[in-house]
């Protein structure tokens, strides 16, 4: 026990003589640097339009094709499934009466062209990979 | 939780970087004193305590003020430092302990109060050297931070009694590296 008191005063002795090591200048600095390094590349991307805008885009979209396939006098019915013995076949009869305006398919064309083209531009510019 | 912690930590999470670097120059020392006298190594030394500092920020969030938040910070430093040994696949060192009985305490004690204060820095960082890790972390917390065994506990994740026992193991062989540095002009 006298020992163990002897021990504790010997270290508690020699410490009080030690002291701390500093790092090297411009360490608070550089950790400080690094945090904003890392807050600016864990910002969260978000897409250049609202989702809204998607969802009316696509109800744009069916909304444009029902209109051009009731302009063109399709009438379509369950029974027409039985009336016609493949798919293919049924599909077949579709297009012979399916007399899509030119103009609509320059516009579904484009439509589709700059929807597809607007994903890939996002998904690149946000891609998690990318932006590592 | 310590008073002085409480501003700095709600500044901190809304995004002041001022506050964090007054945060980062209040436990710098420290923990890179930690990190120095484990890993031995300067430049790695200052690369863990800078990891720590980053941990610390990500994680500020989820610090519940359960214990102080120096307790907090240190013990990811000495997580740190130890994932940092497991990577580096450092040999564990084992200095082994001598029955403090033979060794003459009273008379070692009398010689360390003869020592200039750096002859004494010099003494303690060439012991540290032949310590482990964990003892080297050990002495550091419980005689510069004067943390208490629950608080070490905390920290080194130990129960209290380990702690307790851990203590007494590490003053033990730092006592013996002690005689061998010290002997024969000085004792």
């Amino acid at each position: 026990m006298k020992d163990n008191k002897e021990l504790e005063k010997l270290v508690k002795n020699l410490f009080e003589g030690d002291q701390l090591d500093c790092p090297p200048l411009g360490f608070t600095e550089k950790v400080v640097q690094k945090i904003q390094e890392e807050s600016l590349h864990s910002l969260k991307p978000s897409p250049l339009l609202p989702k809204p805008f998607f969802y009316g885009l696509g109800l744009l979209l069916v909304a444009l094709i029902t209109l051009v396939i009731l302009e063109s006098g399709i009438a379509f019915s369950v029974s027409d499934l039985t009336q016609f013995g493949t798919a293919s076949e049924w599909l077949a009869n579709l297009s012979k009466g399916f007399a899509l305006p030119e103009v609509w398919g320059y516009i579904l064309f484009a439509t589709g062209i700059m929807v597809c083209a607007q994903a890939a531009i996002i998904t690149k510019r946000y891609s998690p990979k990318l932006v590592q | 939780m310590e008073p002085r912690d409480q501003p700095n930590i709600a500044a901190i999470l809304a995004g002041d970087t001022k506050a964090f670097s007054v945060l980062v120059d209040s436990y710098k020392n420290m923990v890179f004193t930690v990190a120095l006298r484990m890993l031995e190594h300067r430049e790695e030394a200052e690369e863990v305590a800078q990891d720590t500092f980053i941990k610390v920020f990500r994680s500020l969030s989820k610090f519940k003020g359960d214990a102080k938040l120096s307790t907090w910070i240190y013990r990811i430093a000495y997580n740190t430092c130890l994932d940092r040994l497991k990577k580096n696949k450092r040999e564990e060192k084992n200095v082994a302990i001598e029955d403090i009985g033979t060794l003459n305490l009273k008379q070692m004690n009398d010689a360390v109060d003869l020592l200039e204060r750096s002859e004494r820095s010099l003494l303690i960082q060439k012991c540290m050297q032949q310590l482990s890790p964990k003892d080297a972390a050990l002495l550091t917390l419980f005689y510069f931070e004067e943390k208490n065994l629950k608080e070490l506990a905390v920290v080194l994740k130990m129960s209290e009694s380990s702690v307790k026992v851990g203590l007494f193991r590490a003053r033990s062989r730092l006592a013996k590296l002690l005689k061998q540095y010290m002997e024969p002009e000085m004792l």
